[in-house]
């Protein structure tokens, strides 16, 4: 049974397009996944992500090219086989944090954030539940 | 009742617009502008390999390629041989891919005792979609073949460069589709000495390779060698059939060809089997890759 487990990193190099509005274009994501044969472990450093802080509402795209794996035939065949990044070039998450009004951003802290969105990958969404840490201020 | 259509029409097209509106103000990712990104095509071949001669593929940067290749006798050579299989012809190679777009690459052959040398150099890539276009992928291959036999007239002066080949190959490819590709391998190979002085030195041949993805570790292959000239005694063109099995780290490829050698001036140039008369050998080549160096941007 592969258990994916997605780290949100934290946003890196943030940048305000509006009042409440934050984006980066080189956030990380990662996934990691233990088999009996080997470790299935890749990361992404050109990830988006965009925050609304006035509404919660944040957005992820990856692109799946851009992921890198220890070994290049690993990193082929995840492109190649699996998630088909000609035909579903990208992965996206389209959520929200719920409990958006909790999290100060202009107070230095660890706050946890319930997100829930729409997690789509090969084509396929589905909807997810899960709690962060973040942590304020950003360190890289 | 015109002017009441068109009120009702603007109505809508109001109404859409103005839902539109509330609409793209929750696609965030939209506002950021959409940038892009040139994506390349990938595994137009599984192996740097068609059957015999060179893919358009090369082994990514930092990654060793272990190759174990073997041809055995022909097929004809009937019950006593036990169809070919009580000989064999073989190479052992280490390839290594110094970047994603230039690998360099060892062998020997016990097939007149030859030692290979060779580099693989991609020149333009295919790109699958973004803003950039390219329809091909064009890569240079270029070796040097050392035959190590016994001088066949050793009591006059022999130079050491007479036992030199060379080869000069471009590959021109193209990714179809998902499980089409093809390939075309215009090849210039060189002998610095041939048996008497009516044999070119210089032999030209164009290559034509494809492959046929049945399933995600399946593929069928096909080559063609077709020399350009006639006037090297004996030759034929050299024709394979093969598929290639893919599993985690490995590509085993099997197939029948004509030729029993495994190095391009080898198979191109002195390719004598014809199909016709069953002088097709069973072969295989397998393919075991390294991580040598982790590439750029992996994280423990």
């Amino acid at each position: 049974m592969k258990k994916f487990i997605l780290s949100i990193a934290l946003l890196s190099a943030v940048s305000a397009t509006q009042a409440q509005k934050y984006f980066t274009r080189n956030g990380h994501l990662g996934f990691f996944s233990k088999t009996n044969m080997e470790d299935i472990k890749a990361n992404n450093e050109n990830v988006t992500y965009i925050v609304d802080w006035s509404s919660g509402d944040i957005q992820i795209s990856a692109l799946q090219t851009n992921f890198k794996f220890e070994k290049a035939l690993m990193q082929e065949h995840y492109n190649e086989n699996y998630v088909e990044s000609s035909k579903f070039p990208k992965a996206t998450f389209k959520g929200k944090i719920d409990n958006v009004s909790a999290i100060n951003i202009k107070k230095d802290g660890v706050y946890t954030a319930t997100v829930s969105g729409a997690l789509e990958i090969h084509g396929v969404s589905k909807n997810y539940t899960t709690k962060q840490h973040l942590r304020f201020p950003v360190v890289m | 009742m015109k002017l009441k259509t068109l009120t009702l029409a603007t109505l809508l097209f109001q109404g859409t617009l103005t839902w539109a509106q509330t609409d793209t103000t929750t696609d965030l990712l939209g506002l950021l502008g959409d940038e892009e990104p040139v994506i390349y095509s990938t595994a137009t071949f599984k192996s740097t390999r068609v059957i015999n001669g060179q893919s358009i593929e090369n082994v990514a940067g930092g990654v060793m390629d272990f190759r174990i290749s073997h041809r055995f006798g022909t097929l004809n050579s009937g019950v006593h041989k036990m169809f070919g299989l009580d000989m064999a012809s073989m190479r052992l190679g280490l390839e290594y891919g110094i970047t994603d777009n230039w690998m360099v690459g060892i062998g020997r052959s016990n097939v007149n005792e030859e030692v290979d040398g060779f580099t693989k150099i991609k020149l333009l890539k295919q790109v699958e979609s973004g803003p950039k276009k390219m329809p091909i992928s064009v890569s240079y291959f270029g070796s040097i073949v050392m035959r190590g036999t016994e001088w066949a007239n050793p009591e006059r002066t022999n130079y050491f460069t007479s036992r030199l080949y060379y080869c000069n190959q471009l590959l021109i490819a193209k990714k179809v589709d998902d499980k089409l590709s093809l390939q075309l391998s215009p090849t210039h190979v060189h002998r610095n000495i041939v048996a008497t002085a009516d044999i070119p030195h210089d032999v030209f041949a164009v290559g034509l390779g494809g492959r046929y993805k049945v399933s995600r570790r399946l593929a069928i292959n096909a080559e063609y060698f077709k020399l350009m000239q006639n006037n090297i005694p004996g030759a034929t063109n050299s024709l394979s059939l093969g598929v290639d099995l893919e599993t985690g780290g490995h590509v085993f490829q099997l197939h029948l060809t004509n030729g029993s050698s495994m190095n391009e001036k080898g198979f191109i140039t002195e390719t004598t089997g014809s199909w016709n008369k069953g002088d097709i050998q069973f072969g295989f080549n397998i393919s075991r890759v390294f991580t040598v160096k982790k590439p750029k941007g992996y994280q423990e």
